[in-house]
């Protein structure tokens, strides 16, 4: 296969997005006992190499005797017209291992518009792309990642389904595989015995019910499966996986540096946050885990930039402490750090301050909203005064370029929301400019990026409806045209078809794994790449499907009605989430966690985790 | 303030990446290696290297050539060890030395490149090809960036050639051609005039291409960068 791969890699353009080989990724001598892996991210190299999440995982199951994780990766379009032409199939990166001789294919779930890649993964592997369809030869496909919390719409192709974080189970996991592989025990009886391990859902043992078109409930067919799958979470960071290394890919990376977690979770609360929700209850790593690992991947990789992720990085309880201590080690060796997710107060301004003498990088700023009315009924705890002091602040430290993010169509807007978008960057604007004089070294750059509000899945937001792609449309005209006159704000939105698309498929149920499939065959691929995307034929898909998307887009009866998610739990209770939506109505703010417990049900589910 | 002057070698899988992706490979082997390593001022400080015309994507090369400064003398073999010791498989430094800190750039030095290319071709074929390299002229039609087509004959451009028959319809084609701003004459595109005027097709992405080395022109004939080196080594 080598030679015929070399062939293939003369004809495309980045060939670098193929060959492996990259600096710590890893090559093991097979054997029979050896468990091969193939980590799937359903994108390009560039896309997947920046997960930290493939990283974990990658060096977790190789670290494990007897396992070989190797990675796949979408080809992009060049690349797999030739493979097909060829009748080369996917391939690891590694060993360039045909991806059909695997034992697992781990598919992670990051976005919904992924979907139709998965499906074009599989068919690449020369794989049947339903589980119904699949035997004792064909590799195990499992998934994880955060839009398998409401795994449904992928239902009929994924035959394992991981529910939350999985380093601690994956192991578990493994070595029961082990057992099947060389027992050779049947694949249905197999699945049997892993429903006990903690997150694990077997989407084949069970079955969905219809009432005149609509969704009514799921059950299980199996005895051994539970009715309510919880999701499994790694109590304490510090003792869970951390790699001391990562990849260091070869082409262009879109995060190419090195990252660290800093926490998971997220006290905030925003209530069309999917990821504050799921993955609560908010778990810190300690400064010493945090700077012992730091320093391994640094040695490891040669990054000059540190990144410390999170969903809230400011929230970091000692987060001062935390960049003193990296700062004081890395100044030297010019190693940047760089803190996504900042929020807008003074004291994160301060430690900007203290950043910016190794490298200043662009910033960005999330008010979500125009109004402090809709910010309180997003609960996105953030006032007008903040956010004009930061960028101040910001601006005298010589910064000159600010990103704004706003979401529009959220529950309530109205036209005055869409207007305090613009009266809010255009403040942002007049702040530079009150800056004396000699302090203006050239004209700002200010971007306002708008993106469309889409009800997710385990959000308080999960009832509500989503704006027509028309009105999104709409107001993308009226906002543009406002902007039109500010010559120094630039301004850029969100496809509006894409947004809906997003949302049938992040509230849908299992009847859209045939409508995926439906238009994966008329050629849908790379939905998240706009210039791909085919909304005709999803929207064929789904009318060849007999299914109407607006149905998945819309406003939700009531709060009894069934949700093809209830199956699934993510530990915080749905009451909490009706609750939480009553309150948004009339702009009633919720504390964050760390001022008092709202009880959202955390604390009830995983009992002495959540210490906030 | 001291310059290192490398040569090294590209096989494998990673001779399928482009230049910048090699520049950030050794500024990162570096870094791993505590080679001290002397940056840039300014804002994105960023460590001094000039390479010697880089190989195209998708050749091999034994002679690859990088410039580097250094803030303190490090032993060679040392140097050496450490960079072999973390550079990605494919990537290996195969000689090194000290060069005068203001030497002149490796870039504006290079005159020929020494390629060997394994391609296939009719066994019939082969006498006609000897006899094609060795006319006065080989004019071949090429497009310029502007659009324009232009002959020009790439005989001016081949000092040396030999033609070894492998097994089969296998043959390997040893030609020294020009290389740099003086003139250039990549492979691939020889090989696509060789194959017109014998009238067959040649495969270019069946072909493995390696660069040898590359020369600079001397009154002596073309010496090699790996010379330059010693020449001006200051240990």
């Amino acid at each position: 296969m080598g030679m015929q791969i070399d062939y293939l890699l003369k004809q495309v353009e980045k060939p670098s997005r193929y060959i492996g080989g990259e600096v710590n990724s890893i090559n093991k001598e097979i054997s029979e006992e050896t468990v091969r892996f193939g980590f799937a991210f359903p994108d390009v190299y560039e896309i997947g190499m920046s997960f930290m999440g493939l990283h974990i995982l990658y060096f977790l199951l190789n670290d494990m005797d007897d396992v070989f994780c190797e990675r796949l990766f979408s080809p992009w379009t060049d690349m797999e017209k030739i493979m097909r032409e060829t009748e080369t199939p996917l391939f690891t990166m590694e060993s360039r291992t045909p991806a059909g001789k695997l034992d697992i294919i781990g598919f992670t779930l990051q976005y919904e518009m992924s979907y139709s890649n998965i499906v074009n993964m599989l068919d690449l592997s020369g794989l049947p792309v339903f589980a119904r369809d699949r035997d004792e030869s064909h590799p195990l496909i499992i998934a994880g990642g955060p839009c398998a919390f409401n795994p449904e719409p992928l239902a009929d192709f994924i035959d394992v389904v991981f529910i939350g974080d999985s380093e601690n189970i994956l192991p578990e996991f493994i070595e029961r595989f082990k057992v099947h592989k060389t027992e050779k025990t049947a694949k249905r009886e197999f699945l049997k015995s892993i429903v006990d391990i903690s997150g694990i859902y077997i989407p084949s043992f069970y079955e969905a019910d219809y009432e005149d078109g609509m969704f009514v409930g799921i059950n299980p067919i199996e005895k051994e499966a539970p009715t309510i799958i919880k999701k499994n979470i790694v109590i304490d960071l510090d003792k869970s996986y951390f790699p001391s290394k990562q990849i260091v890919p070869y082409a262009d990376a879109v995060h190419d540096r090195a990252v660290i977690e800093i926490f998971r979770g997220c006290t905030r609360g925003c209530r069309f946050c999917h990821a504050g929700m799921v993955y609560r209850p908010v778990r810190e790593r300690s400064i010493d885990t945090i700077s012992e690992i730091v320093d391994n991947i640094i040695k490891n990789t040669g990054y000059d930039e540190l990144s410390l992720a999170s969903l809230s990085t400011s929230d970091y309880s000692d987060l001062g402490s935390l960049v003193e201590k990296l700062l004081s080690r890395y100044e030297k060796e010019r190693v940047g750090i760089s803190l996504p997710s900042l929020r807008l107060d003074s004291f994160s301004m301060e430690i900007l301050q203290r950043i910016q003498r190794v490298r200043k990088t662009g910033l960005t700023f999330a008010p979500e909203a125009g109004t402090q009315r809709l910010r309180d009924v997003i609960n996105k705890g953030i006032e007008e005064k903040d956010l004009i002091e930061s960028v101040e602040n910001a601006f005298n430290l010589g910064w000159d370029s600010v990103k704004l993010y706003f979401m529009i169509g959220l529950p309530t807007e109205t036209e005055e929301d869409l207007d305090g978008i613009y009266d809010l960057a255009k403040k942002v604007l007049e702040t530079y400019y009150r800056m004396p004089k000699e302090k203006r070294r050239r004209k700002p750059r200010i971007t306002v990026s708008v993106s469309n509000f889409v009800p997710k899945a385990f959000t308080p937001f999960q009832w509500e409806g989503q704006d027509d792609p028309s009105v999104f449309m709409e107001k993308h005209r009226y906002l543009s045209k406002m902007f039109r006159k500010e010559k120094t704000i630039q301004f850029n939105y969100h496809d509006a078809d894409t947004s809906f698309m997003e949302s049938v498929f992040s509230r849908g149920d299992r009847r859209l794994s045939e409508v995926i499939h439906k238009a994966w065959i008329s050629g849908c691929k790379f939905d998240s790449w706009s210039e791909y995307f085919n909304y005709d034929k999803w929207i064929a898909a789904m009318e060849d499907s007999g299914l109407d998307p607006i149905a998945y887009a819309n406003r939700f009866s009531d709060y009894n009605q069934a949700l093809s998610w209830d199956h699934i739990s993510a530990g915080i209770e749905k009451q909490f989430l009706a609750s939480e939506n009553e309150k948004a109505k009339i702009g009633e703010l919720t504390e964050d966690c760390r001022q008092g417990c709202s009880n959202c049900g955390i604390s009830k589910n995983y009992r002495g985790t959540c210490d906030v | 303030m001291y310059r290192i002057r490398a040569r090294y070698e590209k096989k494998g899988r990673v001779k399928y990446l482009g230049h910048l992706e090699i520049i950030k490979v050794f500024e990162r082997a570096f870094r791993r290696s505590g080679v001290p390593l002397k940056y840039t001022e300014g804002f994105n400080p960023h460590p001094k290297m000039s390479f010697a015309l880089p190989s195209s994507v998708g050749f091999s090369s034994t002679g690859e050539y990088m410039d580097v400064e250094v803030t303190e003398i490090v032993e060679m073999h040392k140097f050496i060890i450490a960079m072999n010791e973390t550079l990605p498989e494919g990537l290996r430094i195969i000689a090194g030395g000290y060069v005068e800190p203001k030497a002149k750039s490796l870039m504006s030095k290079v005159d020929y490149s020494e390629f060997q290319i394994d391609f296939s071709i009719q066994k019939e074929l082969v006498g006609r090809l000897e006899k094609l390299l060795s006319l006065e002229s080989i004019l071949a039609i090429k497009q310029t960036k502007s659009g324009k087509i232009v002959e020009n004959n790439l005989k001016d451009d081949i000092h040396g050639f030999e033609i070894i028959k492998g097994e089969g319809n296998a043959i390997t084609l040893k030609v020294l051609l020009s290389a740099g701003s003086r003139g250039n004459l990549n492979p691939i595109f020889l090989l696509k005039g060789l194959g017109e005027k014998l009238g067959e097709e040649i495969n270019s992405n069946e072909a493995n291409v390696l660069r040898i080395d590359i020369f600079a022109s001397t009154d002596d004939g073309p010496l090699s960068f790996e010379k330059t080196i010693s020449e001006v080594a200051m240990q």
